[in-house]
């Protein structure tokens, strides 16, 4: 049952995206197709549920004075296993993320769950908090995503939805779009889930 | 759906002057034209309405009817009917009510309307313009639904002089309006009048207008030499700029020095963005900038004591 | 023992020794992978452009050739040496005769570096067929010089028109996406990308200049 709380927690109620506005940068890089946002998304779950194992299960030997460099070293070594793997198995979309893949490192979430989370609890515990942070952040890509593909393109997750007649809004296609589209999300959680005042 | 409508003097005469560049439009352009005004208008009526219709004596501000006239009258007038729809719902939205509505938005939201649309659907909106009915085809558009017959392809003045520095019509057509592009910025000549009788009527500030016309005049003298400055101030969207959105009375700074400032800035990055960068038309892009940094211009003014 | 001066560095040590030790060893073993996948994708690239003329001289249906790749690919295509020039260039040899010449070439867009490929007729002066390598231009505005309509324009086109002259290629000139071309040198521009359209253009012209003079020099 903890673990579910633990996870509920992390993905949602205290979703590093929406709560914390955390990897916003991110978030505008990637998400101008829905499929380039879930291999990201999984990109990162993985790291951070190994990164954040190996910091827990390391943390009773971890000097606090090295820690910080202790954990960027950790993640950076899931980061870089995570390019590797795109570039040896799946050039395809290795090439389309060009270098986002590499920017997970810089993706604040990391450092985040790992000096609030996993260097004071126990290990699984912060396995599973690392995959639920990964989910909640997964999410909003995917969801900024749907919009940017759908009037970008007209298409969802390379699919075309709508007939040759649609008109592409290119504005969605480039970076920019995500900053509102991200501020109109936020703003809808918070005034629907929260209850944030306007 | 009148009686939520908050009536505002200043934005009424600011309406008025509208009315000549438009029925000029529409004898330009066709009627269309017309069409296409009252669809951004009829859409940023029903987005503030979504905003304030909980409050209670929330009202739509008639400024809502002037940012949706203008940011339709700055769109060319072969322009899909929807898309002027989507130009006024963001100027409304994005411009205006996410800052908090009347009085409080820092961008004027006709230009960021424009801005959006501009950088969304570069095909619609720089690739086809109308040729426009010459004085001898009286009652021209009056009669006609659009002069689409007539259609003309990727050449405005400011586009077909970048590609080979040959300007395309004369000075005088240029002054008085038969030329081709965006609905409402044809004629320098009526814009003027208008921007006499908003002075006159103390609806606009003329520090602003005649600030960004002479700092829009020296810079293009200094960039383009070999032009006369007055052309560029006459072409393209510059002349319906200068009157109708530096004026804005929100977005525009206060302060005595500020609004100078203001204006040599929108004119500097004009006609800077027009010379180097990508994009043919430089003035959205140009005052979209200097809204964005007044408030800090302005904070630094108050700091260093000049008012 | 946790606060004293030499634990933490120690520790430091292990640790990067221990993760750096898994990268590297990680990266040997999909290193050869990744590096097939380069050149494989690469010689497709280079095998579809001239399949064309190697379907004309052996009668057999370009399709065919790509299906029969890598064989395909070593059977009919060899490089070429260029001399003092960071490019590599192909040839498509039919029996003992050249059929064309595949070239890589290099420029600048709008944002950063271009690479394209393009094979010529045996004579140089006619492009047989043109594909984007590598770009980075504007998403959904220049990069769509990527795409097949942009593209196939420049296919079986006249590039070099005065072998003698200075700049030894045709004037092209750019028209809207939306104009059909009225004269054989005009060529659709990608709406939104004049800079990227005209970079790909002052690309081809500048490439040919360079490999047609070298090309004359190695065959006399």
């Amino acid at each position: 049952m903890k673990m579910k709380e633990i996870f509920i927690t992390s993905a949602f109620t205290e979703n590093s995206v929406w709560r914390q506005i955390l990897g916003i940068c991110s978030a505008l890089a990637v998400t101008n197709l829905m499929q380039n946002s879930l291999i990201m998304g999984l990109g990162v779950i993985f790291t951070l549920a190994f990164a954040n194992l190996t910091i827990s299960i390391i943390r009773n030997w971890t000097p606090r004075s090295v820690r910080m460099m202790v954990q960027t070293l950790i993640i950076a070594a899931y980061v870089i296993i995570v390019d590797i793997f795109l570039k040896a198995n799946l050039p395809v979309i290795s090439k389309q993320l060009g270098p986002y893949v590499g920017l997970i490192i810089t993706n604040c979430i990391l450092m985040g769950r790992a000096e609030a989370f996993a260097s004071q609890n126990k290990p699984l515990d912060s396995f599973i908090d690392g995959i639920g942070a990964g989910v909640g952040y997964t999410l909003v890509l995917l969801l900024i995503s749907f919009v940017r593909e759908l009037f970008g393109f007209g298409t969802i997750f390379g699919f075309p939805v709508f007939g040759s007649w649609w008109t592409k809004w290119s504005i969605m296609v480039m970076a920019p779009s995500a900053f509102f589209i991200l501020a109109m999300l936020i703003w809808y959680i918070n005034t629907t889930f929260y209850k944030a005042k306007v | 759906m009148f009686e939520r409508i908050l009536k505002q003097q200043m934005m009424n005469r600011v309406l008025y002057a509208l009315i000549p560049v438009l029925l000029f439009s529409i004898y330009l352009f066709g009627l269309r034209v017309l069409a296409v005004v009252a669809i951004a208008n009829i859409a940023a009526y029903y987005t503030e309405y979504l905003f304030i219709y909980k409050k209670k004596g929330g009202k739509v501000s008639m400024a809502a009817f002037v940012t949706a006239s203008l940011v339709s009258l700055s769109l060319p007038p072969t322009i899909p009917l929807w898309i002027s729809a989507v130009a006024a719902i963001v100027s409304i939205a994005f411009g205006k009510m996410v800052f908090g509505g009347f009085g409080t938005n820092i961008f004027n939201p006709a230009i960021l309307g424009r801005t959006f649309v501009y950088i969304s659907f570069p095909n619609q909106m720089t690739i086809s313009w109308l040729k426009p009915y010459l004085l001898k085809d009286f009652p021209g558009g009056f009669v006609k639904w659009s002069t689409e017959s007539g259609m003309q392809t990727g050449a405005t003045i400011l586009n077909s002089y970048r590609s080979s520095s040959e300007a395309l019509y004369s000075f005088q057509d240029a002054f008085l309006g038969f030329i081709s592009g965006s609905a409402g910025e044809t004629s320098a000549l009526l814009i003027l009048l208008a921007g006499i009788y908003l002075i006159i009527t103390k609806t606009a500030k003329w520090q602003s207008m005649l600030g960004t016309a002479l700092s829009l005049l020296l810079f293009s003298w200094i960039f383009n030499p070999s032009v006369n400055p007055f052309y560029f101030l006459v072409s393209g969207g510059a002349m319906f700029g200068v009157v109708y959105m530096v004026t804005d009375p929100i977005s525009s700074p206060k302060g005595k020095y500020a609004i100078w400032i203001y204006g040599l800035l929108v004119g500097f990055l004009t006609v800077y963005i027009r010379r180097y960068s990508l994009f043919a038309e430089g003035f959205m892009f140009a005052l979209l900038l200097t809204n964005a940094f007044m408030p800090l211009i302005e904070y630094g003014l108050e700091k260093a004591g000049v008012k | 023992m946790k606060d004293s001066f030499l634990f933490p560095i120690i520790f430091m040590l292990i640790m990067v020794i221990l993760f750096v030790g898994i990268l590297a060893i990680m990266y040997r073993v999909s290193e050869p992978k990744i590096e097939a996948y380069k050149l494989d994708s690469f010689q497709r690239q280079v095998l579809a452009l001239m399949a064309g003329k190697i379907a004309e001289a052996t009668a057999m249906d370009a399709a065919q050739i790509m299906a029969d790749y890598p064989s395909s690919f070593e059977t009919y295509i060899l490089p070429v040496e260029l001399h003092d020039m960071d490019r590599q260039a192909f040839q498509a040899v039919v029996g003992d005769s050249v059929v064309a010449y595949c070239f890589e070439i290099k420029g600048k867009g709008l944002w950063g570096s271009m690479k394209g490929l393009i094979s010529t007729t045996t004579d140089l002066k006619t492009i047989v067929d043109f594909a984007i390598v590598d770009q980075m231009e504007t998403p959904g505005l220049g990069a769509r010089i990527e795409e097949d309509w942009f593209l196939s324009q420049f296919r079986n086109r006249l590039f070099v028109q005065a072998p003698d002259a200075d700049d030894v290629t045709k004037d092209y000139e750019f028209i809207s996406e939306t104009q059909e071309p009225e004269t054989s040198n005009q060529l659709k521009r990608v709406t939104g990308a004049t800079i990227t359209s005209d970079s790909v253009l002052r690309m081809l012209r500048a490439e040919f200049n360079l490999i047609y003079r070298q090309m004359q020099g190695l065959k006399s």
